[in-house]
């Protein structure tokens, strides 16, 4: 008994410094390590962002090597929480977003009204695609609705079979004839066009004119 | 990876449904007796639809993970509020309808009113940001209308033009829109301002991520700061610690009883009265070095005085908190020296009774010297006061018979326990 406590003993001593690096949680199993998103910065820079765990870089250490610090964060939704594909999607959200309306910026004229629209297999992941698009558009300074553009029910019930990829240009020259959209209005619309995929696609519509943008 | 395993999953079960029908339907039916009790319906996954599956994760995720959420989510509340009271959205006051909240998929509509009343605090609070909350309940209700065009069933706030038309109109020309998403480890708050019109034209917006600022902002709702701000009054506190701290304790030391067959007589425990210094190497105060000088004064029974150095390391995570008891382990060296009739309990033979009434009367002085190796947990609270538990090894007591043995590692031996009491200065 006293050997079996001597080691506890030893072993609280020697864990402090191992309690939080990620290398050092064999015991919680490859499915708790997978859950760490992990980035090594600066040492300078982690001080600025963690100055209680990380010391600030001495002038001399600093001039003979340089040092990093591994900063791991814990996803906050695991994985293995929602489908696997909308994990993909909502973790990258942003980078993904960025991206499409990098493609749209340049191809609106300035203060034309930008309506979005998403057609993705989860309604509450297209929602969420859906008001990133559209914030990110407003912050690079385009005149953003908040709104979905509506289209009649005939045409809803008609796109509704044909693939995304069939029935966003069809979508398109529909909102113009329509006259949901008129003049400079521009339509973005997001799509992921196979299921299995992760990446997201998107067109721009202009004057009933459909155009793939990635 | 969820899809690959179903479909692997159901192959299996296919295969096995042709060869196995008659086996596979009597286990069928054992398991579904064995696994009747929800923690074991819970463990067969297998049996499960995927939906249920994720609703079932959903639900574990949400009652783990929605404290730990919302106050991060707090935070950026509280940057966003902050930066409309430094630049407001608006050039006077301005009614807004909070329109939508909307969180991770999973967390529900209670972390929805959570940050929903969080933003409404801040706002009430902080009049500076030229935003004024208008009541609106049938914003958020399902609206349904019909006229020569067609008929539209969404809620209010997507068709405010219908809200006016009914008479719902709140009067606010603004509707507010706040998303929270988990995005990896960041959470990303989206707000966004509309025109209360039938286009909801954004006219302000801001994206916020916990990414980009402090893990700890360690704001008041009552008087925001900057992000800078909170930083700096964080380091102060960290800072104004200082790296060095005076103790002052109060320790008692109880020997181990002595073994009946030796005859010994137990010792009383010391008394210590002990002060010193404590020297913290770095800000997070995970380890810390400490010297003690003690001393100690019972008439009739004994005197003496002790030193100590000891090595502090803290146990309960990588940096002491200032809000919660740190746990620190200790390793010690000592060396004591003991005056009086106790001390000839010390030594490495039975006291008689003339050598007591000598030792008692001061006829002879006893004295007695040990040095002592010791180890221990101390919890300490916001590094002001602790409370300690030790255990000390004292080699060259060891053949006193007058001093047992709590535990014995073989070379190693826990001869006293102590406990004590510090505050620190």
């Amino acid at each position: 008994m006293e050997t079996l406590l001597l080691f506890w003993l030893s072993a609280l001593f020697l864990g402090g410094d191992q309690a939080h690096d990620p290398i050092h949680q064999a015991w919680r199993g490859r499915e708790q390590t997978r859950q760490l998103e992990c980035e090594r910065i600066p040492q300078a820079e982690a001080h600025k962002r963690f100055p209680a765990e990380v010391p600030a870089t001495a002038m001399r250490t600093s001039t003979m090597m340089e040092l990093d610090a591994l900063v791991c964060a814990r996803r906050v939704v695991p994985w293995g929480t929602l489908h696997p594909r909308d994990e993909v999607i909502l973790s990258m959200l942003g980078t993904e977003v960025a991206a499409i309306v990098g493609g749209v910026a340049g191809a609106v004229p300035v203060g034309s009204r930008v309506v979005v629209d998403v057609s993705y297999p989860s309604p509450q992941v297209a929602q969420k695609v859906a008001i990133a698009t559209r914030q990110s558009l407003a912050d690079a300074g385009h005149r953003v609705s908040n709104l979905a553009p509506l289209l009649a029910a005939g045409d809803v019930e008609v796109l509704a079979a044909l693939t995304p990829a069939e029935a966003l240009p069809v979508a398109c020259a529909r909102l113009f004839a329509e006259q949901t959209l008129t003049g400079t209005d521009a339509f973005v619309g997001v799509a992921l066009l196979r299921d299995n995929e992760t990446q997201l696609h998107a067109g721009l519509c202009q004057k009933g004119r459909w155009q793939w943008l990635r | 990876m969820a899809p690959l395993r179903s479909s692997l999953l159901s192959s299996v079960r296919s295969s096995i449904r042709s060869s196995l029908r008659p086996i596979v339907v009597a286990l069928a039916a054992l398991v579904a007796v064995v696994t009747s009790s929800p923690a074991l319906a819970q463990g067969s996954a297998e049996g499960l639809a995927t939906d249920d599956l994720q609703q079932a994760q959903a639900e574990n995720l949400r009652r783990d993970l929605a404290n730990h959420l919302h106050l991060r989510a707090y935070d950026l509340l509280d940057e966003l509020v902050y930066g409309w009271t430094r630049a407001p959205p608006f050039a006077t006051d301005t009614a807004v309808v909070v329109a939508d909240v909307t969180v991770p998929f999973g967390f529900g509509s209670g972390l929805e009113a959570l940050l929903e009343n969080h933003l409404a605090e801040l706002i009430l609070k902080h009049p500076e940001t030229r935003v004024r909350l208008a009541h609106c309940p049938a914003c958020s209700q399902l609206a349904v209308h019909a006229d020569k065009t067609g008929t539209v069933m969404s809620r209010g706030i997507d068709a405010p033009g219908v809200l006016a038309r009914v008479g719902q109109d709140s009067g606010a020309q603004h509707a507010l829109f706040l998303d929270v998403e988990a995005e990896g480890s960041a959470l990303v708050l989206r707000t966004r301002i509309t025109t209360l019109d039938d286009d909801l034209t954004i006219v302000v917006s801001k994206t916020l991520s916990s990414s980009t600022s402090s893990a700890a902002l360690l704001r008041s709702g009552d008087k925001l700061v900057s992000a800078e701000q909170a930083r700096r009054e964080y380091l102060d506190a960290l800072q104004q610690r200082g790296p060095l701290a005076i103790p002052a304790k109060l320790s008692l030391l109880q020997f181990a009883p002595p073994p009946p067959e030796l005859g010994g007589i137990g010792a009383v425990p010391i008394v210590w009265l002990q002060t010193g210094a404590e020297f913290n190497i770095n800000h997070a105060r995970d380890w810390s070095g400490s010297v003690v000088i003690g001393g100690t004064y019972i008439p009739q029974l004994y005197n003496g005085l002790m030193i100590e150095a000891r090595l502090n390391r803290l146990l309960t995570g990588a940096s002491a908190s200032l809000t919660q008891p740190n746990l620190y382990g200790f390793g010690s060296v000592s060396i004591s020296t003991l005056t009086g009739p106790l001390a000839l309990i010390l030594r490495d033979d039975v006291p008689n009774v003339a050598d007591l009434l000598a030792s008692s009367t001061g006829v002879i002085v006893q004295t007695t010297t040990w040095p002592a190796i010791g180890a221990g947990v101390d919890l300490r609270i916001g590094n002001r006061v602790g409370a300690a538990f030790y255990a000390q090894s004292m080699p060259t007591l060891a053949a006193s018979p007058g001093i047992g043995r709590f535990l014995d590692f073989g070379l190693l031996q826990v001869h006293a326990i102590g406990g004590e009491v510090t505050l620190w200065f």
